[in-house]
């Protein structure tokens, strides 16, 4: 491993940043994503809403990656590593089972006590991201504090959030609803594997995503043809939905933004960095519901408080904790094991690793490429044009002003992600 | 990448010359390199696991 090139520790630190916004801004994103889903008013099974939900990400996860390199790219991807193929398949099925078991856990013991649980998925993260990819190896004790004393900050923060936005004390078996959020949590947990294998061995997160959907709208489909008590009774619901199909639709599409932008941070920060930044969704989707739909009107203020600011510390504590180059060097050693266990050339994943990708500058787009982004947007006109907007009380200034922040991120992610790796 | 990395599939790899580390020549094919990764079986039990408890809880 004497042979391993050293990055110039100025382009480290670039990619360090560049992680750690993307973070943030995946945390400000997927909050956004529960936004249109409060406006879907009562009557919808749940696990119809989360497929509703999973065909918008499919149809985002499939345009998005054509716009912006071209499937062509996504082809290039695949021939170097074909093997990633599988690898985004298997975390799209566990992305769908750990969402479908959230629905469950809210059911049975509330979003109080099961946010927490299943939000342990850091702590998971940070213990696959050491043990199999060398992630926080000669770190030094400062950062694994920081890393470790942020999460649990985050963990705590959290907890309080998730108390303070309980409406309602639920009726359930509180033994099936503990282990249905315990078990998403490490499935969330273990789908950073995949991710991590990924952008060690220098598969694109474009092109990645496009395959975890497949895995990810498969299972999901499965899910809810078994729930829903065969094609007949989910097509019977979907029919029922289509006032509030755009909103869910659109609810998947920001998702996707947001998950778009946690896939560079779990690539340029790893994943025990990368999931507890991204996890401060928790905290905007809480900003969304109180400023914007009026939540928490009755009391509880001071513990959102408390909890925002135990989140925003422990992030911050995450946020400095960045990779020295003598960590750096313990990743680029897990991504020369990837190369050489899979044939994957050594190049190759070193100059993705350091961000270095020529793919999307030259994008060249063919005809199956505006077939998709022409697809994806005439369903979505489409749904929009059956759409009703459900008589809310809704907080327009607040609404405008969350949006305007998330175009922020987008603006500023986005702009450091192109200039420092083109998108790479 | 390296102009001279050749597209890779799921038949026994090649290497290119110009590495920045070595690489051993791999003689098992990319699925056999697959399924005998432990890392691919951990995430694969976590997913039987979960779809067992979703099948008691539901």
């Amino acid at each position: 491993m004497d042979r391993i090139a050293e990055l110039d520790p100025a382009r480290l630190r670039r990619l360090q940043g560049v992680g750690t916004l993307s973070g943030f801004a995946a945390g400000a994103w997927l909050g956004a994503a529960e936004a249109p889903t409060k406006l879907v008013t009562l009557g919808i099974p749940p696990v119809v809403i989360s497929f509703i939900m999973v065909l918008g990400v499919f149809l985002a996860r499939w345009s998005l990656p054509a716009l912006v390199r071209g499937t062509a790219a996504v082809r290039d991807d695949v021939r170097q590593a074909p093997h990633l193929v599988i690898w985004a398949a298997l975390a799209g099925c566990l992305w769908a089972v750990a969402n479908t078991l959230t629905i469950f856990a809210i059911k049975h013991i509330g979003l109080s006590i099961a946010f927490p649980l299943w939000n342990a998925n850091s702590l998971l993260g940070i213990l696959w991201g050491t043990l199999l990819f060398n992630e926080l190896r000669d770190a030094g004790r400062a950062r694994w504090l920081g890393v470790l004393g942020g999460a649990a900050a985050m963990f705590a923060g959290a907890t309080l959030l998730a108390v303070a936005s309980s409406a309602r004390a639920p009726g359930g078996d509180s033994l099936r609803g503990i282990a249905a959020a315990l078990t998403a949590g490490a499935l969330w947990g273990t789908m950073y594997i995949p991710y991590r294998k990924a952008y060690l061995t220098g598969m694109h997160p474009l092109s990645f995503v496009a395959f975890f959907t497949i895995g990810e709208l498969g299972m999901m489909t499965a899910l809810a043809l078994s729930l829903s008590g065969g094609p007949g009774p989910l097509w019977g619901e979907l029919a029922k939905s289509r006032a509030v199909l755009f909103w869910l639709l659109l609810a998947g599409f920001v998702w996707v933004v947001g998950d778009l932008f946690q896939q560079y941070a779990a690539k340029y920060v790893g994943i025990s960095r990368g999931i507890p930044l991204s996890n401060t969704n928790q905290l905007w989707g809480l900003l969304w519901g109180m400023l914007v739909f009026g939540e928490l009107a009755g009391g509880g203020r001071g513990a959102v408080i408390a909890g925002s600011l135990l989140m925003a510390a422990g992030a911050g504590a995450i946020a400095f904790a960045s990779a020295p180059g003598r960590e750096y060097r313990r990743w680029q050693e897990a991504g020369a094991r990837e190369s050489a266990r899979y044939g994957v050339d050594a190049s190759y994943v070193a100059a993705r690793m350091a961000g270095d990708d020529a793919g999307t500058a030259r994008a060249r787009h063919t005809l199956l490429d505006w077939v998709l982004v022409l697809a994806a947007t005439a369903v979505f006109v489409g749904s929009a044009a059956l759409a009703r907007v459900p008589a809310l009380q809704v907080g327009w200034g607040w609404a405008a002003a969350l949006t305007l922040a998330i175009f922020g991120f987008l603006f500023a992610g986005g702009v450091a992600l192109w200039r420092t790796t083109r998108f790479g | 990448m390296a102009p001279d990395c050749g597209p890779a599939s799921l038949a026994p790899p090649t290497t290119s010359s110009i590495c920045y580390v070595p690489v051993q020549p791999t003689t098992v094919s990319r699925w056999r390199a697959l399924l005998g990764d432990v890392h691919f079986w951990i995430p694969v039990a976590v997913l039987l696991a979960g779809l067992l408890v979703l099948r008691w809880i539901a």
